[in-house]
């Protein structure tokens, strides 16, 4: 099954993601790890891109592709705002405990952690993130 | 989304927090214990954590930040009875000793007298 949902970098954009979650995870009868772990990286995937991506009062659209399969989901993350590959960043939670900054590598050893694969690809002026996630049994 | 019940007790400040700790509203929470530390003379926090459903790494950093900011004091901040997710949390984040976490008020009391700190 795929389905496709459009948001605006708006950091409140991001319940819909939640509400997303929720209603096709009860479609295709996901367990409730399965719902948390989605919802968990895809809030953090997109927080970076709102609060890093773009210039302050750019407004820009987000799209986030999903195929559900029978034991995981491929999700592709598109936004044309700046490049940012997560994968180059070599991260460690302690480097959060040194520094003030509210979003960045904790989020980002979350997403990796949490997911089996991770792609990056810039195309013509959009990052692409494709990351698969394996539902938990 | 979620809910946070302020009790002061002397030296502490007991805050239960429920429901989902989302990014997008983190920072009411956020501010909430600015103004706390502000005004209030407590310098430990227990905070409750037993009906929080579910933690951004936003939400995480809040928990991490007070402890740097009591740490000054040498308060004692103390996660009780976190969830399995919160814990998970904790394991991917390589943070499962930075905090105390108790899962029973007589491992905090037990704490306490440890530290010294009469409540």
């Amino acid at each position: 099954m795929r389905k496709t949902i459009v948001i605006s970098n708006n950091i409140e954009e991001l319940k819909k993601i939640e509400r997303f979650v929720e209603l096709t995870g009860d479609e295709i009868e996901l367990n409730g790890k399965t719902k948390y772990n989605l919802n968990l990286i895809l809030e953090e995937v997109l927080t970076n891109i709102i609060f890093y991506g773009f210039d302050e009062g750019i407004r820009a659209e987000i799209v986030i592709e999903f195929e559900f399969t029978d034991n995981e989901v491929f999700v592709e993350i598109i936004d044309k705002g700046r490049p940012f590959n997560p994968l180059e960043r070599n991260v460690d939670a302690h480097d959060d405990l040194s520094e003030d900054t509210k979003i960045g590598g904790l989020g980002i050893l979350i997403i990796k952690k949490l997911s089996k694969e991770i792609e990056y690809k810039y195309i013509d002026g959009e990052n692409h993130l494709l990351i698969t996630i394996e539902y938990h049994v | 989304m979620f809910d946070v019940n302020r009790i002061t007790v002397r030296k502490f400040e007991l805050l239960e927090i429920s429901g989902k700790l989302v990014t997008a509203e983190a920072y009411k929470l956020e501010d909430e214990i600015d103004k706390i530390l502000a005004e209030s003379s407590a310098i430990n926090f227990i905070f409750d954590l037993r009906n929080l459903e579910y933690c951004s790494s936003y939400g995480l950093r809040i928990f991490i930040k007070v402890k740097k900011d009591l740490g000054i004091y040498d308060g004692v901040v103390i996660l009780f009875r976190p969830g399995e997710s919160f814990m998970k949390l904790l394991e991917i984040a390589g943070l499962e000793d930075y905090f105390y976490i108790k899962n029973d008020w007589n491992n905090i009391i037990d704490l306490l007298a440890d530290k010294s700190i009469n409540l």
